[in-house]
């Protein structure tokens, strides 16, 4: 069993409504179980093994404050585990292959940023993953459970000389500015950015000047350039993470549209060395001066780190927000339309949204489940818990999503969930169809 | 010294010569040299003690906010973004190091004293080392016993609990306190040994009315201190007694001690959390604290007896 | 004298007596708690060396001839060793000067009631459990470290080797320092054990010659106990590679390590790469990670009869 990332078990207190990413408001003022829909209760309390919901970081905040408050009700509390926090590979090796979690692989409920075969960098690859366990991809119910976005949290050093403290006020009013190729060029393995006071930065930030001097002999001297000798210091993840790939993603989607050079689309972002999860990647940023990383927005806000602003597709300046993370969605899912679905990239994937206020690094997360259960309550226990997670509705799972750092999933991706969801079946009879 | 008293055999001529001789020496090379290399020793032992006030330091500024008859009677909470500081309480370790240690001594002081008794009466070649193997013992890595038990947990297909943590704890104890049981027993002087061979009693009713009497006190130190030392091992238990769902004092149930649920802790993002580390840490050295000082009460009243 | 007793004793019966119940009783009670004991021990190192094999053949040769440590891939042990060795190497290095001055100050120049004190404040750091030490190190140590000890370092060496490298907080140089202030009070005890029971005469023969109290601490006390001293390190050596919670949490390495290349590079030793990549199950992936256990276990053991043999020598020669 997996303990090493597992938190605290849980019984939560009762939820507060907080604005938390500056746009829309969402609130839910703790769950009434008298509700008659049957997802909010397990009417049959779980005796044997507990089923465990792990897998990747990204989810993280998400499912563990949905879970703790599905968890309120005892019965339900009786069948699952603490959500460990690990990678999206290891989430989806708990339902392949039961290499992490129960020994059964139905008995696993796996989390991952990246759905069955699309992730080529980690090891072992979902291809070999499969044919070790003699399955395919069609023996899985993928379920997208939120969208959430990416941040690109940095810790500047400290600033010296004799405009240090303007600077540090400056540079907290205005977080740093970066677009596609910057990062691409500060990421990249061989780094072609390597230090903060790079040209391309200085010419991305041009708020962060102190102008003295004349009308007519004016002196401009940029904050950053004070960095004389701090070089970039890149937290990454390692080459299972779903972050990582969904980071990829956006690099080579952004890259591309603009004909730039650095960032192949073959290469993938992280490696071997990299840090654990989101949660340890956050502390090491937050550790060292001078460095930058990617993590899901709630750890940004867990850990009160400034991101990064993005120049999107549009040419526009966006933040981190709930705002500018549901225009984008919104944008990419217009254009996916009814295709939804994970047959190809370009039916799952954010990146290629162009509207204007969109913040572009931003993805789907998934819940894999074995779909021939062989337990029925098991399944029952499995079927309700991601109804829960995916229904948009008073009470329900999505409405704890933007109070963490993400947005709710729109009204497509519910229906594809709930199809998925319906999948799951003993012996052909759909879990959810079963009166408990 | 003698000459500085005002002694007949050394007229006063030698004594002014003497003390001019003793007083130019307290001024001089060597004495400068010794008085660095004392101060210098002393700043040393003030950079040893730094670490401890550091240690106390933090735990009380970070952990002490949240010490309270509440923390300790009420479950953990999961803090979230919509409530950074909900950490709730820490009864489900607290139970769950209450068994798993309980357990632990319950299983191993038996089993210790009657291995030291065993070593005390017959001595050969075997014996002899049998207690030089168990020496080595106490100093294995802890990790190895939580290795052992999770293979046996796997190979008779046990599931997790809280007695596979305290039969690892256990073996890990069962060296220490073995030899400090033997020590004990052997401290005890031969001529009380001989006064109970004179009287024509058997090797039980020695060791029963005559050795362990006499070596009670410092057994129980020595278990005193090897439960300390076990209250605070996270290693050995963290794979075997699984996650415990609620508070409970069962052994057959899966448990967390204190120390797994501190080692959980800090993998989580929230700073909250971190924290309350400390205050779990203000608690488990509290309680290591009081079994220690327990011990010395108990040896210290026993050489004062005696 | 303890021989006649035996004969006379003989199991419960003075010369004519047939022993009693409880004496027969009590002898096969200790006979089978004797045996028991030594089954249970002999269990333990034959079941963890044989959960080993399994790991031995997955890893193949790999795991003496590589170079890298990458779980669950290509497992190589060296780095490990290193990474054990060096921390353990420098957590004496900084612990054995530090604990045999504060020994000196205690044992010869303090007076009875701050002796007291001074001994209570080292011994309390043997009684902080081992994951408070990586709670005090993930959290103060790794802020310190990043912030202030790193940068100052990298800045009076300019980067030269052992201390270059990226000032990410944790690491060896963490890594050794906490396991430094954890055997700090082993070395501190034993060590002034050893300078009290030092022969008082050979102190007063110094002091007679007209010796300075420095003079006498070095020429006469340290050389006296050098062997207890050197079987106290030993000792202290095998306790901090065994160290598994506090250097899990505070190194940084994660399932990829090579050999550490710097003082603040991260890195990684046997114990805590068992604990930080134990995955559950018992399939070949565990087992890798019980021959980890079964080389750390060698390694403890030399080191342990190493360090008894020069007590004994200590012992033997007074």
């Amino acid at each position: 069993m997996k303990k090493i990332f597992k938190p605290s078990v849980v019984l939560t207190t009762s939820v507060a409504a907080l604005m938390v990413l500056g746009a829309a408001p969402a609130y839910a003022k703790g769950t009434t179980a008298t509700d008659a829909t049957n997802s909010k209760v397990i009417k049959t309390a779980n005796s044997g093994t507990k089923i465990f919901l792990g897998g990747s970081s990204f989810d993280y905040p998400f499912v563990s404050a949905v879970e703790s408050a599905y968890t309120q009700n005892s019965n339900n509390a009786s069948w699952f585990n603490a959500y460990s926090s690990l990678n999206s590979l290891k989430g989806r090796e708990s339902v392949i292959n039961a290499a992490y979690g129960n020994s059964d692989i139905n008995q696993n409920i796996g989390f991952t940023d990246v759905p069955l075969t699309y992730d080529t960098a980690a090891s072992p690859t979902d291809a070999s993953l499969l044919s070790g366990a003699s399955a395919s991809v069609s023996d899985y119910a993928q379920v997208p459970i939120t969208v959430g976005g990416i941040g690109i949290i940095y810790n500047l050093p400290a600033f010296t000389g004799v405009n240090a403290s303007v600077c540090q006020t400056l540079a907290t009013k205005n977080p740093i500015i970066l677009n596609a190729k910057v990062l691409a060029g500060i990421f990249n393995p061989t780094p072609t950015i390597t230090a903060w006071n790079d040209s391309a930065i200085l010419a991305l930030n041009p708020k962060l000047v102190i102008k003295s001097g004349t009308k007519k002999a004016p002196i401009v001297e940029h904050c950053l350039s004070d960095f004389a000798s701090e070089a970039i210091t890149t937290e990454v993840r390692t080459l299972d993470s779903g972050t990582s790939w969904m980071f990829s993603n956006y690099l080579r989607t952004a890259n591309a549209a603009t004909n730039s050079s650095a960032w192949p689309t073959t290469l993938d972002m992280g490696n071997s060395g990299g840090n654990a999860n989101s949660g340890v990647l956050a502390t090491a940023v937050s550790n060292v001066n001078g460095s930058i990383g990617y993590v899901e927005a709630s750890y940004a806000l867990i850990n009160s780190l400034p991101t990064a602003r993005i120049v999107n597709s549009h040419g526009n300046v966006v933040s981190l927000s709930a705002g500018s993370v549901a225009a984008d969605a919104a944008d990419a899912f217009s254009a996916i339309g009814n295709n939804f679905g994970i047959d190809s990239l370009d039916h799952f994937t954010l990146a290629n949204a162009t509207g204007a206020k969109d913040y572009p690094i931003t993805g789907v997360s998934w819940a894999i489940v074995h779909k021939s259960q062989t337990n029925t309550n098991n399944a029952i226990a499995i079927a309700k818990f991601l109804e829960f997670l995916t229904r948009v509705g008073k009470g329900y799972g999505q409405n704890f999503a933007s109070l963490n750092g993400y947005i709710q999933i729109p009204a497509s991706l519910s229906t594809y969930a709930q199809a998925q969801i319906a999948s799951i079946n003993v012996n052909g009879t759909s879990a959810l169809s079963s009166t408990n | 010294m003698s000459l500085l008293s005002s002694s007949p055999e050394y007229s006063a001529v030698e004594r002014r010569q003497y003390l001019q001789k003793v007083s130019k020496d307290r001024f001089g090379r060597r004495q400068w040299y010794s008085r660095a290399y004392i101060t210098g020793a002393s700043a040393l032992l003030l950079v040893c003690v730094l670490p401890l006030f550091s240690i106390i330091s933090q735990a009380l500024s970070n952990g002490w906010q949240f010490i309270s008859w509440k923390f300790l009677t009420t479950p953990a909470a999961i803090p979230n973004l919509m409530d950074k500081n909900a950490v709730g309480g820490i009864v489900t370790p607290l139970e769950g190091s209450l068994t798993v240690v309980g357990c632990a001594l319950i299983i191993s002081v038996p089993i210790a004293v009657l291995l030291a008794m065993g070593l005390f009466e017959y001595r050969n070649r075997f014996m002899n080392w049998l207690e030089i193997s168990l020496s080595t013992f106490i100093g294995l890595p802890s990790i190895l016993f939580g290795l052992f038990i999770y293979a046996i947990i796997f190979n008779v297909k046990l599931g997790y609990a809280g007695i596979a943590g305290s039969a690892a704890l256990a073996l890990m104890m069962i060296p220490l306190m073995t030899i400090q049981s033997l020590d004990a027993l052997r401290a005890v002087p031969t001529t009380l040994r001989e006064a109970g061979v004179a009287l024509g009693l058997g090797r039980f009713s020695i060791m029963f009315h005559i050795l362990l009497p006499g070596a009670r006190a410092r057994i129980f130190t020595g278990v005193f201190l090897a439960l300390a030392r076990s209250a605070g091992e996270t290693a050995p238990v963290l794979f075997v007694i699984g996650m415990a769902n609620s508070a409970s004092l069962s052994p057959f149930s899966q448990q967390t001690t204190l120390t797994t649920f501190v080692y959980q802790l800090l993998q989580s993002p929230f700073p909250s959390q971190r924290n309350e580390c400390w205050a779990i840490g203000l608690v488990l050295i509290t309680i290591v604290l009081v079994f220690n000082i327990l011990g010395r009460i108990v040896l210290a009243r026993a050489n004062r007896i005696k | 004298m303890i021989g006649l007793q035996d004969q006379v004793v003989n199991n419960g019966g003075t010369r004519g007596k047939t022993p009693g119940t409880a004496e027969v009783l009590y002898r096969y009670v200790l006979i089978g708690i004797v045996s028991f004991a030594v089954l249970v021990f002999g269990y333990f190192v034959v079941q963890v060396v044989q959960s080993s094999f399994n790991g031995f053949q997955t890893a193949g040769l790999h795991f003496f001839s590589d170079t890298i440590w990458n779980f669950p891939t290509l497992v190589s042990v060296w780095p490990l060793i290193c990474g054990t060795l060096v921390t353990s190497g420098l957590a004496l290095l900084l612990a054995v000067p530090l604990g045999v001055a504060a020994s000196i100050v205690i044992a010869f120049v303090l007076p009875r009631a701050t002796r007291v004190v001074a001994t209570t404040a080292v011994g309390t750091l043997a009684v902080v459990p081992s994951v408070i030490f990586g709670v005090w190190g993930l959290t103060f140590l790794t802020h310190w470290s990043s912030y202030s000890a790193e940068p100052w370092l990298l800045s009076t060496f300019h980067n030269h080797w052992p201390f270059n490298g990226i000032p990410r907080g944790n690491g060896i140089l963490v890594g050794a320092i906490v396991l430094g202030v954890m055997v700090l009070p082993t070395i501190v005890a034993v060590t002034v054990d050893v300078f009290t029971g030092l022969p008082s005469d050979i102190f007063e023969g110094s002091y007679a010659l007209g010796a300075t109290k420095a003079q006498v601490i070095r020429k006469t006390a340290l050389p006296a106990s050098r062997k207890g001293i050197i079987g106290a390190s030993t000792f202290a050596l095998a306790r901090a590679m065994g160290e598994t919670v506090a250097l899990a949490t505070v190194l940084g390495g994660t399932h990829y390590n090579n050999y550490p290349t710097s003082l603040l590079a991260q890195g990684a030793t046997l114990a805590s790469t068992i604990v930080s990549s134990f995955g559950g199950g018992f399939g070949s992936e565990t087992s890798e990670l019980y021959s980890l256990g079964v080389i750390l276990l060698v390694l403890v053991f030399i080191i342990s009869l190493i360090a008894r043999r020069m007590v004994n020598e200590n012992v033997a020669a007074k």
